[in-house]
């Protein structure tokens, strides 16, 4: 089963199955039940409060699978297993079992009432629908951390790419990536400075430093070797951005859309960072702070397999410059 | 494209470097116009010698595969540098089961020579 079908199955089974439990407890004693139902009750145990079967049931469906959709949603979106999410896998299944219980118990105390008035709830229903949920609570938490991250499962990212490489031989991966999208706002930004400089002093020179910086950076050098991955402009080999080698704790590639990494160039996004030149093959870096690096550049999978045999290999050798 | 180089191997490490640049454009990984990393970069990434990374694109010009231009580093010439590639590693092949055969430099120079004759 895929990781991401396997998690939503995980959330949202105890809602369903408390819903089941109630609509099949509701089934059951259906010709027993008087309608309205006694629905609320005192700290003396009596009821006070009145619904409808129909209304009732509503309420069930509503809250039980609403609240089992509301859990599942986020969880399709997570990318690293649900182990960091036990704690909410927990409460999910606590309050599924609390719901489910508390329904089902006021069901069965309405059962062989005349009159929901004289149904009757006693206040230990509640300790052991806390003691059910405090139990489901249990499982779900021991379900979830069992749930790592998406390296143990059948994911997308289980077989990191290796590339063979003899005992002592030493590789570098390079290659330059241009952005027209960078050049194209850089020449612009430069164009417009250029003639607020000519019309008259003010914001114009500043236009043409970011302008050119923006130009500059349209085309960079990706460089992973030994040291780690190094991204710097393609004419001078500083100033750059480097990640050390022990930094990296996995490396793979994929197709990304510049958009869903968060546009052109330099992106900070939840979780993570990513260089943008231009939609298309992409090094993806996860990074020992668990965070995540990347970078849109061709050729990206032997980038991605020579730094996983690199990190496999260990530290960086000794007497490197930085 | 992917530089590899063992300082174990009977190659030396020039030859290593130039055999990387020629199989990436051999492959179509490198295409013409493109630039080859400056040559102190490389040499500080691989762990060697600025003059050993030199005398590996100095092998590449002399086989037409590159153009060293002072200021604009190391370029892959325009002129049919895929097909060049492989028919140098085609002569590369030749040479290393020449050896292997234990052939002399002559012998193979006039066996190249006959099938060039012979059209």
């Amino acid at each position: 089963m895929r990781p991401v079908r396997r998690r939503a199955l995980i959330v949202a089974l105890p809602f369903a199955l408390a819903w089941a439990v109630v609509l099949a407890t509701f089934t059951g004693l259906r010709d027993r039940l008087p309608d309205p139902l006694a629905t609320h009750f005192g700290a003396d145990g009596t009821a006070d409060g009145f619904t409808g079967t129909g209304a009732f049931l509503s309420v069930v469906t509503t809250v039980l699978l609403g609240s089992g959709l509301l859990t599942l949603v986020p969880t399709l979106r997570l990318t690293k297993g649900l182990r960091p999410q036990r704690l909410a896998v927990a409460l999910g299944y606590g309050m599924s079992a609390l719901l489910g219980y508390a329904f089902a118990a006021l069901l069965i105390a309405n059962a062989d009432a005349v009159r929901a008035s004289r149904v009757s709830q006693p206040l230990w229903h509640l300790g052991i629908a806390l003691a059910v949920a405090a139990a489901m609570g249990a499982l779900g938490w021991l379900i979830a951390s069992r749930d790592t991250a998406p390296g143990a499962g059948p994911g997308k990212g289980a077989a990191a790419p290796r590339l063979p490489l003899a005992e002592g031989e030493v590789a570098t991966w390079t290659r330059t990536v241009g952005s027209p999208v960078l050049l194209a706002v850089g020449a612009g930004t430069t164009l417009l400075g250029a003639v607020l400089v000519t019309v008259g002093p003010g914001t114009g020179a500043w236009l043409i430093v970011i302008g050119l910086i923006t130009t500059a950076s349209a085309r960079c050098r990706v460089t992973a070797d030994r040291r780690g991955l190094a991204v710097a402009s393609w004419f001078a080999p500083r100033p750059r951005m480097r990640i050390p080698l022990d930094r990296i704790e996995r490396a793979t590639s994929r197709e990304a859309a510049a958009l869903s990494l968060g546009g052109w160039g330099y992106r900070i996004r939840g979780g993570g960072s990513a260089l943008v030149f231009r939609s298309g093959d992409a090094l993806f870096l996860t990074l020992a702070t668990g965070r995540e690096f990347a970078v849109t550049v061709d050729d990206a999978a032997t980038a991605a397999a020579l730094l996983n045999t690199l990190i496999e290999r260990g530290r960086p050798a000794a007497g490197e410059r930085g | 494209m992917l530089f590899r180089v063992d300082p174990g191997s009977a190659v030396p490490l020039a030859d290593q470097i130039a055999a990387s640049v020629r199989g990436a454009i051999a492959d179509g990984t490198v295409r013409p116009g493109e630039r080859l990393p400056a040559a102190r970069a490389l040499g500080e990434s691989l762990g060697v010698n600025v003059h050993t990374v030199l005398r590996g694109y100095q092998r590449l010009r002399e086989e037409g595969l590159i153009e060293l231009r002072r200021g604009r580093g190391a370029v892959v010439t325009g002129d049919q540098p895929t097909a060049r590639a492989r028919l140098l590693e085609g002569v590369q092949g030749l040479v290393v089961q020449a050896r292997a055969l234990g052939l002399t430099d002559e012998e193979v120079l006039t066996l190249v020579r006959t099938r060039l004759a012979g059209g």
